[in-house]
C-alpha cells in the first residue's frame, strides 16, 4: 500500500496536473457563476479538452470543474438572486437578503468556507467508504449488477424532475440510442441503416453537449433580459472567525447530509441543500431570521450541496455507477482514458486510486484559495451578455464533438441530440435520466443477456441471490417513495 | 399550448414512436440471425423490452392527460424566484420569454439558422465557418456591441483552432479555406 501511495504522489506531484487542478477549479468557478451556465455545461464542455492529457491530469481537471462549478453557483445566487447552478437554489434564500443588507462579502465569504469544508468532509468519505464497498462489490456477479444498475435508474428516473413518469420516458429513450451500433453478441447491426459512422455506435460527449448545452442555445433565442438586474456591492464586510464558529456545527451536520445524499445515485447537490438547509432551519435558535439573512442559512444549504461532490464519487469509483449526471460525464472520461471504474479498478489500478483520492483533497485547498482571490472578480461574471456567451457555447460544442473522432458525424449527433434535447425541454422531459441510462444502458444490457446466459434462459437468475433480494427492495421502496411524494403536494419552503 | 394537452400530445406522440419502432424500427433496423439459440442471445430482445415499457409509459401518460391531471412540468414562468432542480439543466430567471407569438417566431427563426449549422460548417470548416455563426448568432441575439461581437466571433473560433490543431494535433478540417492550410 505504501508504495502505492508513493506512486500516486509522484502522479499528482507534477506541474501539469496541479496547473490542471487550479485552473479546473478557476474555469468551474467562473462558468458556475454564470446563470444559464451549469456545472454539467462546464464539466461537458471541458471533456474534449481533457484528450491531450495523461489520465489523472485529465480527470482531476475535470473534477476541479465539477467543484468549481458548484460552489461558483453561490455568487450570483447572492449578488442577484439568481442560482448560477441549480444546486445552489437554496442559497438564495438567505443570501440575497444578506446581499441586500450590505452583507454580501460576508455572506460570499461564508458559502466559501462551507464549500471547502463540506468538500474536505465529502473527500474523506470517500476515502474511507469508497474501498470498502468495492470489497463488497467484488461479490458482485452480473445479475446483482443488473438489479443495482436498476436501482439507480429508478432513482434517477424519479427525483430528475418532478414527474415520475416522464423521468421513467427520458430513461428509455437514453436506453433505446444506446442500443445503436453493433450487437455485442452477434456483431450483426443495430439501427445502423448501413452507415458506417454509427457501427461503433453514438459517442456520448456529442450526445452530452447536445442534450445540455444546444437547449439553452435554442430556448434563449425567444427570451429576451427581464428588468435591469441590479448586481449587489460585495462591500467591505467580511465572514469573522466567530461567524464560522458560530455556523461550524450546522456547517459539519449539513456536510453529512450531502455525504448521505450524494452516495445514493441520482439524488444530487439540490435536494441535499434544501434538506439540510430545512434541518438547520429546524433546529435553529434563531429560526425566524432564516429566509431573512441569517449567516446560518447559506452555510447550511452551502454545505449541503457541497458536501455531495466527493460523495457522488463513491458508487462511482467503487461500482462503476455514475451517482448523478456529472458523475456520468466522469465516467465517460474514465472510458475515454481507457480506465474503467470499479472494484477491479481497486484491484489492478490502485496507484491511479490514492492519485485521484490525494488530487481530490488538493482541490479543496485550490477552492478556498482561488475562491478567496476571487471573489471581487467574480461578481462580474454575472455581466457577461448572454448574446456574446451563448454563441460562444455553440462554438466550443463544435471544436468538442469534431475533436472526439475527427468527424463531422460527431457534429451531426450533437445537433440531433440539441434539438432532441430541445424537444425535451419544451414538453417538460428532464434530460438527466436520459444521459445517465444512454452511458449505463449497454452494461445493463450485457449484465441482463449474460445474467440468461448464465441461467440458462430462466429469468429467476434475478431473484437467486440476497444481493438482489435487496437491492430488488431498495427499488420497490424508491418507486414506493417516489410515488407517495408525487402524489402528495409537498409544502414549499416560504421565500422571505 | 395549457399543460394538459401538452401532456396528451406528448403521449400520442410516444404511443405512434413506440408503435413505429415495434412494426417497422426494430423489425428492419436490427439483423437478428434466422436461428438464435436462446432468446436472450437474440439482438432485437433488448430493444423490444424498452419499446414495451416506452409503450406502457405512453398509455399512462395518455390516460392521465385524459383523466384531466394537472402538470406543471416545463420551463418555469418568468419572474419565478427558483429555477427548477434539474441537475444538469438550468433555466435562466434574469431572461423572461417574449411577450405572444414573437418568443415562438424567433425560437422558430433560431432553429433554421441551427439546421444551417452543418452545412456551414462542412462548406467553409470548423474556423471560418465558427467565425460566421458565432456573429450570426450574436447578431440573431440582438447584440449591438460591435467591438465585442467581432472580437468574440473572431477571436474564440481562433483560440478554439490554435488550441486542438497547433496543441493537441487534431487536424480541423477547413473545407473549401483548405488553401489556407498550405
Amino acid at each position: 500500500m505504501f508504495e502505492h501511495i508513493v506512486a500516486a504522489f509522484g502522479l499528482v506531484a507534477t506541474f501539469e496536473t496541479i496547473l490542471a487542478l487550479a485552473v479546473g477549479v478557476a474555469v468551474g468557478v467562473v462558468l458556475g457563476a454564470v446563470p444559464g451556465m451549469t456545472a454539467t455545461m462546464a464539466v461537458g464542455l471541458t471533456l474534449p479538452f481533457t484528450f491531450l492529457l495523461q489520465p489523472v491530469t485529465g480527470i482531476l481537471l475535470l473534477l476541479g470543474v465539477y467543484k468549481g462549478g458548484i460552489y461558483g453557483g453561490s455568487i450570483p445566487a447572492i449578488l442577484i438572486k439568481t442560482p448560477g447552478t441549480p444546486a445552489s437554489s437554496c442559497t438564495v434564500l438567505d443570501g440575497y437578503p444578506m446581499a441586500q443588507k450590505g452583507q454580501a462579502g460576508r455572506a460570499l465569504d461564508m458559502a466559501l468556507y462551507a464549500s471547502c469544508t463540506a468538500d474536505l468532509i465529502s473527500n474523506l468519505s470517500l476515502i474511507l467508504f469508497a474501498a470498502w464497498l468495492a470489497q463488497i462489490a467484488l461479490a458482485f456477479g452480473p445479475p446483482e449488477y443488473f438489479t443495482l444498475i436498476v436501482f439507480s435508474l429508478t432513482i434517477i428516473a424519479g427525483v430528475a424532475g418532478d414527474d415520475l413518469v416522464k423521468g421513467c420516458v427520458s430513461a428509455a429513450l437514453g436506453l433505446i440510442l444506446a442500443t445503436i451500433g453493433l450487437d455485442l453478441i452477434f456483431g450483426t447491426d443495430r439501427f445502423v441503416f448501413g452507415n458506417t459512422s454509427l457501427m461503433s455506435g453514438l459517442n456520448f460527449i456529442p450526445v452530452l453537449i447536445g442534450l445540455f448545452a444546444l437547449p439553452e442555445v435554442i430556448d434563449y433565442f425567444g427570451r429576451k433580459a427581464s428588468a435591469r438586474v441590479k448586481v449587489s456591492s460585495v462591500g467591505g464586510t467580511h465572514a469573522s472567525w466567530a461567524d464560522y464558529k458560530r455556523c461550524l456545527p450546522t456547517i459539519i451536520k449539513s456536510s453529512f447530509i450531502g455525504v448521505l445524499m450524494g452516495a445514493i445515485p441520482g439524488i444530487g447537490g439540490a435536494p441535499s441543500a434544501f434538506l439540510a438547509y430545512s434541518e438547520a432551519r429546524r433546529t435553529a435558535k434563531n429560526r425566524h431570521e432564516f429566509g431573512k439573512g441569517a449567516i446560518e442559512g447559506v452555510a447550511a444549504s452551502e454545505a449541503g450541496n457541497n458536501g455531495v461532490a466527493g460523495a457522488t464519487m463513491i458508487p462511482l469509483l467503487a461500482l462503476g455507477i455514475p451517482g448523478d449526471v456529472i458523475t456520468a460525464v466522469i465516467l465517460g472520461a474514465f472510458m475515454i482514458h481507457g480506465l474503467q471504474p470499479g472494484p477491479v479498478m481497486f484491484q489492478n489500478n490502485l496507484t491511479m486510486i490514492y492519485a485521484l483520492f490525494i488530487g481530490i483533497m488538493a482541490s479543496s485547498v485550490f477552492l478556498f484559495i482561488i475562491g478567496k482571490i476571487g471573489i471581487r472578480m467574480f461578481r462580474r461574471i454575472a455581466d457577461i451578455p448572454k448574446s456574446l456567451m451563448f454563441p460562444m457555447v455553440l462554438v466550443l460544442c463544435i471544436f468538442g464533438s469534431y475533436a472526439i473522432n475527427n468527424s463531422m458525424f460527431d457534429i451531426a449527433v450533437m445537433l440531433a441530440t440539441g434539438f432532441l434535447g430541445y424537444f425535451m425541454l419544451r414538453f417538460g422531459i428532464p434530460a438527466a435520466p436520459f444521459l445517465i441510462a444512454f452511458i449505463l444502458g449497454p452494461i445493463l444490457e450485457n449484465t441482463f443477456r449474460q445474467s440468461l446466459l448464465m441461467g440458462g434462459g430462466d429469468y429467476t437468475i434475478f431473484f437467486r441471490s440476497t444481493i438482489n433480494w435487496i437491492f430488488w427492495a431498495l427499488t420497490v421502496g424508491s418507486l414506493v417513495l417516489i410515488v407517495y411524494q408525487t402524489v402528495i403536494k409537498r409544502r414549499p419552503i416560504p421565500v422571505g | 399550448m395549457p399543460a394538459i394537452s401538452r401532456d396528451l400530445v406528448l403521449g400520442l406522440l410516444l404511443a405512434a414512436y413506440s408503435l413505429f419502432m415495434a412494426f417497422v424500427g426494430i423489425p428492419f433496423g436490427i439483423d437478428s440471425p434466422e436461428e438464435v439459440p436462446n432468446p436472450a442471445l437474440s439482438p432485437r430482445l433488448w430493444p423490444d423490452i424498452i419499446i414495451a415499457i416506452t409503450a406502457f409509459l405512453a398509455a399512462l401518460m395518455i390516460l392521465r392527460a385524459t383523466m384531466g391531471r394537472k402538470n406543471t412540468d416545463g420551463p418555469e414562468p418568468a419572474g419565478s424566484p427558483l429555477p427548477p432542480v434539474e441537475e444538469g439543466g438550468a433555466v435562466d430567471p434574469t431572461m423572461e420569454w417574449q411577450q405572444g407569438r414573437t418568443g415562438t417566431i424567433l425560437t422558430l427563426v433560431g432553429v433554421v439558422f441551427l439546421l444551417l449549422t452543418y452545412p456551414v460548417l462542412h462548406v467553409f470548416g470548423l474556423l471560418i465557418g465558427s467565425v460566421i455563426l458565432m456573429a450570426a448568432f450574436s447578431l440573431l441575439y440582438r447584440e449591438r456591441q460591435w467591438g465585442a461581437l467581432i472580437g468574440c466571433a473572431v477571436g474564440i473560433p481562433l483560440v478554439c483552432y490554435l488550441f486542438f490543431e497547433k496543441v493537441a494535433n487534431i487536424p480541423i478540417p477547413m473545407g473549401l479555406m483548405s488553401f489556407l492550410e498550405g
